[in-house]
């Protein structure tokens, strides 16, 4: 029998899932009531501008910083859709866009999600050219300092928003191009005794952290003056 | 399956070493079992060193079969389940729950009934599992569920037995009540075992400690009630007004890794409100200066600063700022104040888990202990309450002031900064706080940033209205009231919304711009509304009052403040009577005067110059 074009038994189970609105990402603000009754945390992402970030657990918290520290990834959004599947209302908890690939993540302890869920949510954003995919707390929380400096840098950043670094990214690029081998100290680029007078540079060398020019081990340190700064390239 | 003793030790060699076992304190034992305990320790030591049981019993007038016993009690036992061992050495101590070999018993081999009802549940299938979706169906209180007795749990379990195909020549067959009491006893205690594990599952935070240690890194804000009981004398119109204060509310910011208490502010009201947070986070971030003590006998400790009264090098930011979940903390412009000026992370935390933010509660341990101490009750539950406070103490008016409140309050928390602590290394936290910004990477804010902090300050975009047909000037609305400026009427004919942006705490008059950032000026209340500062929460509070006819809106202000002298019999009330005073007279110099006074028309005529208005009640074509 030959099978139409029009169906692939893959996104059978999709049916379940009813999508009012459009598959634009869009943070669905969290209520008052489910804000004191989660671990309710928010703040501003630099790659989630629209609104500020909300999240409903530490894992989630977590993966935010972890996505900003992570240069192939475009943009994230936390609670991107309201579905309702097998008529119950379901928000992914984030939807991230890396190198032009979408995923659609949701974080649960030990990476156990109900079948009944999981099954048609994939299935429909199969259809949608979408990976749906669920992700462990645990394998977020092994990598919590790594995310914890990140998330520290994204603060320092949001609060510089509007200051222009472009003249002393530049500068900075070329003096690491310098120091190819040995790299830099922080403390050679900020200088811990006149915070003020090299605040310029020192949001510089953030940014280009954060854009994935330049790199630092943040895995197992915690950002400080003793980082040494290398081109990434 | 069934392990002996001696199979135990070849499955777990390990315990051939009494060692391993668990180790019982002796004064736990009762004083009149211990000699049979320490004889029992002391056989089981010997055969698990090898010696013959007969030579072991001989020594003790004990027969062989006893040490077999012994050992059986200590070690056998099913091989997925843990032995008692050292538990089993404590004479009559129940080790285990009993289990049944036997098969269960049938009208032709009676063999008694002892266990065979936890055999059965543990034999025929879902006996168990739909028993306990009955009981759990109960304590949830599901729609349609079965009202739940023993008698009726008893048929249930009947009914169960017959689905599940029970032979009805076995137990509970062969019982006269066909195991009544023993469905009875499951019933009690499997209840109370499922209510309980219910109880159990409080939220638990989901956060794990830290794996950075910085200064500014995380903040704890909270909220603490202080019995206050004093008294305060107001002067209103040349009269001293006595009040009788309840209690206060101290919120008070620190910072975990240092234990630095960042700062803290008095809430004249028993509920903070987004106002008194703002507060707060302003007197952290602000350069802090010591009060000027009035107090006899009160002083600072030398160095004894916020950390905000520090130079300029060490500037107060917050990373990661924990709240409990207070509407005050929700509050928009308090997550508005953290998150886009400060650029931190709110966090909120579950509820019912204050032990997640224990740091500020030590503060407030620190206060009870240092600062305040309970009052006796003055209502007490009845008239003859032995805690009631008597007459005798209950007119006399204690004598400390909120003045002192706050002096001591600023002096115990600053002296907390400078005093050295065990905990951290024999350093104080505000030296602490010091050595981290000096030799390690914290969030720095320059000055140019920091000017930007305004916590109070917020932003509307409002519709600009004309009634043409009533000849009025142009006008917005804000929090229930027409504002009117020169700047409205160049505004009107190419906008019809504009930005104005208000101060928090003193809202009679606005700033005005276009959506495209053109500035209209500054745009005032109407004139009943100037005579007094004034916030956004007793603007709310003047117009929810107004509209429940408490009093009439002509001249709301005053209105107000004699409403709140008229209830000032109660304590709250008396509160809010000096967080209005306070509010009313902050910019002034002398003691407040309500209507009847030249100083009203002083103020009035003040304002009309200010914006340079021309208004008389009779032009106001509107209602109160």
């Amino acid at each position: 029998m030959m099978s139409s074009p029009l169906f692939d038994p893959r996104f059978e189970q999709a049916r379940f899932v009813l999508q009012p609105d459009s598959l634009v990402p869009r943070q669905r603000h969290t209520p008052v009531k489910l804000q004191r009754a989660f671990d309710f945390r928010m703040f501003w992402a630099l790659k989630h501008p629209a609104a500020k970030s909300e999240f409903h657990s530490f894992a989630e918290y977590l993966h935010a910083g972890l996505l900003e520290g992570d240069p192939k990834v475009t943009s994230f959004v936390p609670q991107p859709y309201r579905l309702r599947v097998h008529g119950r209302y379901y928000t992914p908890d984030c939807y991230v866009l890396t190198n032009g690939h979408r995923q659609v993540l949701e974080i649960k302890p030990k990476g156990i999600f109900d079948d009944s869920l999981r099954v048609p949510l994939e299935h429909y954003f199969l259809l949608h050219n979408i990976e749906f995919k669920v992700i462990s707390n645990e394998s977020i929380l092994a990598r919590q300092r790594e995310a914890e400096n990140w998330i520290e840098i994204v603060h320092t950043l949001f609060a510089a928003r509007d200051i222009n670094t472009h003249a002393n990214e530049l500068g900075l690029l070329r003096l690491l191009q310098d120091h190819r081998e040995d790299g830099l100290e922080v403390r050679e680029i900020v200088d811990p005794g006149d915070r003020e007078r090299t605040y310029s540079d020192e949001i510089a060398l953030l940014r280009l952290m954060h854009r994935g020019l330049v790199c630092t081990d943040l895995t197992t340190a915690v950002f400080d003056y003793d980082c040494v700064i290398r081109p990434c390239t | 399956m069934y392990l002996t003793w001696r199979q135990r030790l070849e499955q777990r060699p390990t315990l051939w070493d009494f060692g391993q076992w668990p180790i019982i304190e002796l004064t736990v034992v009762a004083t009149n079992k211990r000699s049979t305990y320490l004889r029992n320790r002391d056989i089981v030591i010997q055969a698990l060193n090898h010696i013959p049981f007969n030579e072991i019993a001989e020594s003790y007038l004990l027969s062989a079969s006893f040490v077999t016993q012994l050992m059986n009690r200590c070690l056998a036992g099913e091989g997925d389940e843990d032995p008692p061992l050292t538990q089993a050495l404590i004479p009559y101590q129940r080790v285990n729950r009993g289990t049944r070999r036997e098969p269960i018993p049938t009208f032709d081999r009676p063999s008694g009934s002892q266990h065979v009802f936890t055999k059965l549940l543990r034999e025929v299938p879902n006996l168990k599992e739909e028993l306990d979706k009955a009981l759990l169906a109960q304590l949830r209180d599901t729609n349609y569920k079965q009202n739940l007795t023993p008698s009726t749990f008893h048929s249930t379990f009947k009914q169960l037995l017959v689905e599940a195909g029970h032979p009805t020549d076995q137990y509970p067959y062969t019982t006269r009540h066909m195991a009544a009491e023993s469905v009875r006893r499951y019933f009690h205690q499997r209840s109370k075992e499922l209510q309980s594990q219910r109880q159990s599952v409080v939220p638990s935070a989901t956060t794990s400690p830290s794996t950075i240690y910085r200064a500014l890194r995380t903040t704890q804000i909270d909220e603490h009630s202080i019995d206050l009981h004093n008294g305060i004398y107001l002067e209103l119109n040349d009269e001293l007004i006595p009040l009788r204060l309840s209690r206060v509310q101290v919120i008070v910011a620190t910072n975990v890794d240092t234990d630095c208490i960042l700062g803290f502010h008095i809430a004249l009201s028993g509920a903070p409100n987004q106002q008194d947070m703002l507060q707060l986070l302003d007197n952290c971030v602000r350069p802090w200066e010591p009060l000027v003590l009035t107090t006899p006998g009160l002083s600072y400790d030398a160095g004894a600063y916020f950390p905000s009264g520090l130079p300029d090098d060490f500037p107060v930011t917050f990373g990661t700022v924990q709240l409990d979940n207070a509407l005050a903390h929700l509050a928009i412009s308090v997550q508005e104040a953290i998150c886009d000026q400060q650029a931190a992370t709110v966090s909120m935390g579950r509820g019912g888990s204050p032990t997640t933010r224990r740091w500020i509660e030590d503060v407030f341990n620190l206060i009870c202990r240092k600062v305040s101490h309970r009052f006796s009750s003055t209502t007490g539950s009845h008239p003859k309450d032995p805690i009631r406070q008597s007459k005798k103490n209950s007119k006399r008016l204690p004598p400390i002031s909120l003045h002192t409140l706050e002096e001591a309050l600023s002096i115990v928390l600053t002296a907390h900064n400078v005093s050295p602590k065990g905990h951290l290394g024999g350093t104080s936290p505000l030296e602490l706080y010091q050595s981290h910004y000096r030799h390690h990477y914290i969030r720095f804010v320059p000055a140019a940033l920091r000017n930007r902090w305004k916590p109070f300050v917020g932003r509307k975009t409002v519709s600009l209205k004309w009634l043409q047909g009533e000849n009025r000037k142009p006008h917005i609305v804000f929090e229930g009231q027409r504002y009117q400026g020169e700047g409205l009427i160049d505004a009107v004919c190419h906008n019809s919304r504009i930005i104005v942006e208000f101060d928090r705490r003193d809202i009679r008059w606005l700033r005005a711009w276009s959506l495209n950032g053109k500035d209209f000026g500054v745009i005032a209340a109407p004139k009943s509304w100037l005579r007094f500062r004034h916030s956004i929460a007793t603007r709310q509070r003047i117009n929810s009052l107004i509209r429940g006819h408490a009093y009439h809106g002509n001249d709301p202000l005053t209105a107000h403040f004699r409403y709140l002298l008229d209830h000032k019999g109660q304590e709250k009330g008396a509160l809010e009577i000096i967080r209005v005073y306070d509010e009313f007279t902050r910019e002034q110099d002398g003691p407040l005067t309500l209507s009847g006074d030249p100083k009203l028309s002083k103020a009035i005529n003040s304002a009309s110059e200010k914006n340079d208005y021309s208004w008389s009640p009779l032009k106001a074509n509107r209602r109160g």
